[in-house]
């Protein structure tokens, strides 16, 4: 069966593509788009898929990842679903790809300039946990009334004696809009500070996508006295050694030993000797 | 010869200042229904302006036009913003609701319609000090418990849930939360209402003792004559959607003119 | 020179809970108080007399005349002032004891004595220490200062309603029976506060029930005309 180039009609590219640059323009900012039904479910990125299939050329190197690694079923078969449907290059080499779709994760190897990242987003929408309603969320970000997330990280260090947000931690983008980072890891925060590359994110159930344009303020929430503080992994990764990276913990038998992990299969594979 | 009694009672200027609330001729129109008449009111510094009337008589919707949140069918809102005062319509929706959070206060009948039920009892005081970009937590928390004890509440309970929390309890904590900004005008809708008559005159002293602290002009909507004798110097009475008397608490009170204010204060039971 | 000047003053009530009931009360009322004087209000029972203090205080309304104050701007004819203008005079210029005091549920009896003089701008622990002062001079001892006085007797409480109305040092004092409910012992203090009243060059008018006190502290008395009659002036008592 022959589908269109990327799957989608023509048209329904377009109109993603207008919302995506007005998106580039208001950084932060999220505007709804018609999402289309994709062959998978909600929730399996299917916002991160349109917006590939938005942007995707020809010439274009796509690399695809779930939780930092190229090999899951998501990444693979959203991989395949694109080789398909457009026929371009896939790689699983960070430097190599032109568009990234991740959902989970950012990549540890340095972005550069002409790099597109676009993220699988479930909720949009930071707020959504403490005001559930849409209209006075709109107002909220129109006002730039952020004191509700700040509420939350007050009670968290009240509560936790820290801020116990280790995913989709708060971030406000180019002082004006606060944004869900979509469910990275808190340590991936700080990569999409000033990054060469062009960020989108996708929501497909939601309906909502925004974007954060290369080299923009990214700045997580923070109390002056209760500086950002991800946390990180205690031992090195037990394949490749790296100090650095963002690690998965793996149980090892019942008595609980555990073993430090890369979760960016590529950066291991780089890394490894 | 007549102020020789002593220096320390020379007059302070508080005269001198002027309203920080003056509606003109408000009307109010459902469809064709008047809900408001030919009202006008000022509200002076440090004064306690109570509007009292039976459900139905308008007071409602007359506090809702002077806080902003509906727009008056004829006449002008003026209210003290950051630059003095200033007609409410001209105002963008940003600058209002910015005003309804630093200069002006809500404290309404039901304190569970206005506190965020799921956060701490310190963090539902510090909100309106993070709206105006206070980051410190350390401070913060400070305040926090500054405010507790001024309303009088166990600096214990600082991190407790507002669930776990009395009737009075919970008013005085939306208190604390709407008085932290330190409002040059408070609106109260019916403070007192829901609560125990015990619970009700503590809370009706501290509130008199804040708003004589502070200074700020105060708006009191109530439907009980005995609140409004406790803390307000003037008294405005509404019937179907007018002021049909207004003059100072007491003389309102002890020699009522109109025949509808004479019913209401002849209805009231003796304590 | 004249602190109060009463001209004409009349004052009546509409009763429309009763079909408009006119009931007139004080009638071409006119008199004067001079700095450093007292006068005793006279007048069969019934006559107005708690009314005319009450007009003069701002807490009746008038029909007619005018009750003019000196004040640091001068004359200001009080039936004539807006409410704002009445809690100034109230600050500042005058004050009245009624014969009941209204009690505020909570608030300690050091407090009530104290407002007066936080209102005329006076800090908290000034204030404070001259209201005991007061309420210790009319013989309410210190350990009663800071309960509320709703439990109080009734002396008790008139003491507490004396206390707070002398002590804002007002150039115009107004009393409605002071000493109603007071033993010899305190109506002696409350003598003595009048006294010290007129020699500071304030005005003291009142209403009292004992002759005995009318003979010992007014200088003149004036009887409220009845009504559709002439008012006339009684000087000279002592």
């Amino acid at each position: 069966m022959d589908y269109n180039f990327a799957y989608l009609d023509e048209q329904s590219k377009r109109a993603i593509r207008r919302s995506l640059l007005k998106a580039v323009a208001i950084p932060g900012h999220q505007l709804p788009f018609a999402s289309r039904e994709m062959p998978l479910p909600y929730g399996w990125g299917t916002g991160g898929i349109q917006l590939t299939a938005a942007i995707i050329g020809k010439n274009d190197v796509l690399k695809v990842i779930d939780q930092g690694a190229d090999d899951t079923t998501n990444a693979v078969s959203i991989r395949q679903f694109f080789a398909r449907v457009t026929g371009v290059a896939t790689t699983t080499k960070t430097v190599k790809a032109s568009i990234i779709q991740t959902r989970h994760r950012i990549p540890e190897t340095p972005l550069q300039e002409g790099q597109i990242m676009v993220y699988q987003v479930p909720m949009p929408e930071p707020l959504f946990k403490l005001e559930p309603r849409r209209t006075e969320t709109r107002i909220l970000h129109a006002l730039g009334d952020y004191s509700l997330m700040y509420l939350q990280l007050y009670d968290h260090i009240t509560r936790y004696g820290r801020v116990a947000i280790g995913y989709d931690f708060p971030v406000m983008v180019h002082d004006r809009y606060l944004m869900s980072p979509s469910p990275i890891p808190a340590f991936d925060v700080p990569k999409m500070h000033m990054s060469p590359a062009l960020q989108i994110f996708g929501a497909g159930r939601e309906k909502q996508l925004y974007a954060v344009p290369p080299y923009s303020r990214v700045v997580p929430l923070a109390f002056d006295d209760y500086p950002f503080a991800p946390l990180q992994a205690q031992a090195p990764c037990a394949i490749c050694g790296s100090q650095h990276s963002y690690k998965d913990e793996i149980i090892l038998d019942d008595k609980g030993t555990r073993q430090y992990i890369c979760s960016d299969t590529d950066y291991c594979e780089q890394h490894r000797c | 010869m007549l102020t020789s009694s002593s220096p320390a009672h020379a007059p302070k200027p508080t005269t001198a200042l002027g309203p920080v609330l003056i509606a003109q001729n408000l009307y109010f129109q459902f469809g064709n229904q008047i809900v408001l008449r030919d009202v006008s009111l000022e509200v002076f510094p440090g004064e306690v302006l109570a509007i009292v009337g039976e459900s139905g008589s308008g007071k409602s919707t007359l506090l809702n036009l002077l806080y902003g949140n509906l727009t008056p069918s004829q006449g002008i809102v003026q209210a003290i913003s950051t630059t003095g005062l200033q007609p409410l319509s001209a105002l963008s929706q940003q600058t209002l609701r910015q005003l309804q959070r630093s200069r002006w206060g809500y404290v309404c009948q039901n304190p569970r319609d206005a506190l965020r039920m799921t956060i701490s009892a310190s963090g539902n005081i510090i909100e309106r000090r993070m709206a105006m970009g206070l980051r410190h937590y350390g401070t913060l928390r400070q305040e926090a418990r500054h405010w507790l004890e001024k309303v009088e509440i166990d600096p214990a309970r600082l991190d407790d849930l507002p669930e776990t929390f009395s009737g009075g309890m919970l008013q005085r904590l939306q208190i604390a939360r709407t008085l932290i900004s330190q409002p040059a005008l408070l609106y109260l809708d019916e403070p007192t209402s829901g609560l125990d008559v015990s619970v009700q005159a503590a809370l009706l002293d501290l509130l008199r003792k804040l708003v004589s602290k502070e200074q700020m002009a105060v708006l009191l909507v109530t439907h009980d004559l005995a609140v409004a004798r406790l803390l307000a110097q003037r008294i405005a009475v509404m019937r179907h959607g007018e002021i049909i008397e207004a003059g100072l608490a007491d003389q309102v009170l002890d020699d009522p003119q109109h025949p509808y204010t004479q019913l209401l204060v002849s209805s009231v039971l003796p304590a | 020179m004249n602190i109060l000047e009463v001209e004409n003053l009349g004052k009546k009530f509409v009763l429309h809970l009763r079909g408009g009931w006119h009931l007139p009360v004080l009638q071409g009322v006119a008199f004067t108080v001079a700095a450093g004087e007292c006068v005793a209000i006279t007048g069969t029972s019934g006559s107005g007399k708690s009314s005319l203090l009450r007009t003069l205080y701002g807490n009746y309304r008038s029909d007619s005349g005018t009750a003019r104050l000196r004040t640091e701007q001068g004359m200001v004819d009080i039936l004539q002032s807006s409410p704002q203008q009445i809690l100034a005079l109230r600050r500042h210029v005058m004050a009245y004891a009624s014969q009941f005091l209204r009690v505020i549920p909570r608030v300690s009896t050091l407090e009530i004595v104290a407002q007066p003089l936080m209102e005329q701008g006076l800090d908290q622990q000034m204030a404070g220490e001259r209201a005991a002062a007061m309420l210790s001079a009319l013989n309410l001892p210190r350990h009663l200062h800071p309960l509320p006085p709703a439990t109080f007797s009734g002396g008790e409480q008139q003491r507490v309603n004396l206390a707070r109305t002398f002590v804002g040092q007002h150039p115009l004092v107004m009393l409605d029976e002071p000493t109603a409910s007071l033993d010899g012992d305190n109506a002696a203090v409350v003598q003595k506060l009048i006294m010290e009243a007129k020699h500071s060059g304030r005005a003291v008018l009142a209403v009292f029930h004992d002759p005995a006190m009318v003979r010992q502290v007014a200088d003149r008395q004036y009887f409220i005309p009845s009504l559709s009659e002439h008012s006339h002036e009684n000087p000279e008592l002592q």
